[in-house]
């Protein structure tokens, strides 16, 4: 009867399984140089040896862009799924609009961010008669506009999560709160925060297990030094010498221990209720 | 009163800091010529959509349709057998099974396609394939969540009824389940095409190069200067298309839910 029941699940489990398995096992084995794309060899820890200079700014560099743009995406987020849930004049359009935020490709924002915040962009061209020297924001020492290309695109993402996943039961909570005599930020603390935490917390887990993977956006509005682990790995992989590819893969594990100890932790912050 | 009013004042300004970073491509697409620092095109015209076309935009978005809508066609059966019988499993054999589809959520794309690829070129199958069945293995957490979400809420009993009423099983799964699983369907169908549709990384690393999609000329214009014309029509196309399939999606379901009502 088990054997039966899980038959159906079997083909998409066996597809992830394959992928994932190849990908990763191609990664952690090229790691170590059981697995060389120059044939095989002894193993070693060449690859890592090769990154041991980079490594530490590139991941110091991923972890500070993936924490503040997952901060200020979540705080957008709420703001905005506040303002779809309390019903105001304008909610049914702000939930067009984010609809729509979800569904535009990530290389696309990158795109977009660069004509409006370049040098000589969207916002330049338009303030230049205000202001002499346009800030860097594209390319500049303070990955400013990874940091809100990040923050506009996973806000939307987290305000959908937020939204979809808030209980029926929470507008009779809010207006017997608001019986009761409580303000609205105490409604906001005591009521919408604890009904929103699992989805708040899965959804920011999320869009920062993206940012540290994300390419595109830190390719198009970054610098090319330092550089982040995302980039770092592509680059080491792409290079037409293929002795860099142990590089490549070590580089590629970091990121994989860094996303593994991250949900760990993530798993650790839930609410028992909803990790089971 | 008051707060309605300073939630509306909110919203506004809200609304518009949102739509903002989509401003220039709309601009740019209709811009002949604008020299910096102008506020405002000296000439408006159609020139960017001529070379979006003149540089192969046809045959990109051609090769992303067709990516989108593979990716669609294998993920949607996959899922859905998926999502059934995970709503019906509980205990260790749930968190196995979670814990699998969780897997290319939590392996960035990256570390994904640099193995492929690789792994690709040891066992040799052709790189459409590879494309195909990457995207779809990324796309099939989401798909299953959604199918998921719908099987979880979705009672038996229409098709005890259905069963009662001497219906085959086949009968009853056309009949019974698909329309009434048509909303979840669709929005998992959409989630499908959409990350075959908006895929850079996938493409290009395990493509090989050998397939020029959308987003991939996109990435070659964005990395040489003097495009931005061109570049703003080329991402106006690949927000606009899903936009219409997005749309035509809530139509279909909100046209269910009024004959279902009536």
């Amino acid at each position: 009867m088990r054997i039966r029941s899980i038959l159906p699940l079997l083909p998409a489990a066996l597809l992830i399984l394959l992928v994932s398995g190849i990908a990763l096992a191609k990664t952690i084995l090229g790691s170590i140089g059981l697995w060389s794309d120059l044939g095989s060899g002894p193993g070693s820890l060449l690859g890592f040896h090769m990154i041991s200079k980079s490594v530490g700014s590139a991941l110091g560099l991923s972890l500070i862009l993936a924490s503040v743009s997952t901060a200020l995406a979540a705080l957008l987020g709420i703001g905005v799924a506040y303002l779809i849930h309390t019903s105001s004049r304008w909610s049914k359009t702000l939930a067009v609009v984010i609809g729509c935020l979800v569904i535009t490709p990530h290389l696309v924002a990158a795109v977009s961010f660069n004509l409006l915040l370049g040098d000589a962009g969207f916002l330049a061209r338009l303030l230049h008669p205000l202001t002499s020297s346009w800030p860097q924001f594209v390319a500049g020492p303070l990955w400013l506009g990874v940091i809100l290309d990040f923050a506009w695109k996973e806000s939307a993402f987290i305000a959908l999560v937020i939204l979809a996943s808030l209980p029926r039961e929470v507008q009779d909570l809010r207006l017997l709160a608001a019986t009761l005599g409580a303000k609205p930020n105490q409604i906001a603390l005591k009521v919408l925060l604890p009904s929103i935490k699992p989805a708040l917390i899965v959804s920011s887990g999320l869009a920062f297990i993206y940012s540290i993977g994300s390419y595109e956006a830190t390719w198009i509005l970054g610098r090319t030094f330092p550089e982040p682990l995302a980039n770092l790995t592509f680059r080491l992989f792409s290079d037409s010498d293929l002795g860099q590819r142990p590089a490549a893969y070590a580089s590629a594990v970091l990121s994989l221990i860094v996303i593994a100890c991250f949900a760990g932790a993530m798993a650790f912050f839930l609410p028992k209720r909803v990790n089971r | 009163m008051r707060r309605a009013k300073i939630r509306s004042f909110t919203s506004v300004p809200l609304l518009l800091l949102l739509l903002l970073p989509l401003a220039p491509i709309l601009v740019w697409s209709l811009a002949n010529r604008w020299q910096y620092p102008a506020s405002w095109p000296q000439a408006l015209g159609i020139q960017g959509w001529r070379d979006f076309f003149s540089v192969g935009g046809a045959a990109a978005l051609g090769h992303s349709i067709v990516i989108g809508t593979f990716v669609t066609l294998v993920v949607v059966p996959l899922s859905f057998m998926a999502a059934a019988a995970i709503s019906q499993l509980k205990g260790w054999y749930l968190r196995i099974f979670e814990g699998t589809l969780l897997l290319p959520v939590l392996i960035p794309p990256f570390v994904l396609v640099i193995g492929v690829s690789a792994g690709a070129v040891a066992i040799n199958i052709p790189v459409g394939v590879g494309v195909v069945l990457t995207l779809s293995v990324l796309a099939l957490p989401y798909a299953t969540y959604i199918l998921r979400s719908a099987f979880t809420s979705y009672g038996s009993a229409w098709e005890e009824e259905g069963q009662l009423l001497g219906a085959s099983k086949f009968q009853i799964f056309i009949r019974v389940r698909i329309p009434m699983l048509q909303s979840a369907i669709l929005a998992a169908s959409l989630v499908a095409f959409l990350i075959g549709w908006s895929d850079y990384i996938v493409t290009l690393t395990v493509g090989g190069g050998q397939i020029l999609s959308l987003p991939l000329l996109i990435g070659a214009s964005a990395s040489a200067p003097g495009n931005d014309s061109p570049l703003a029509v080329m991402s106006f196309i690949s927000i606009l298309i899903p936009v219409l399939i997005a749309g035509l999606v809530i139509f279909l379901t909100k046209k269910r839910g009024e004959v279902k009502s009536s």
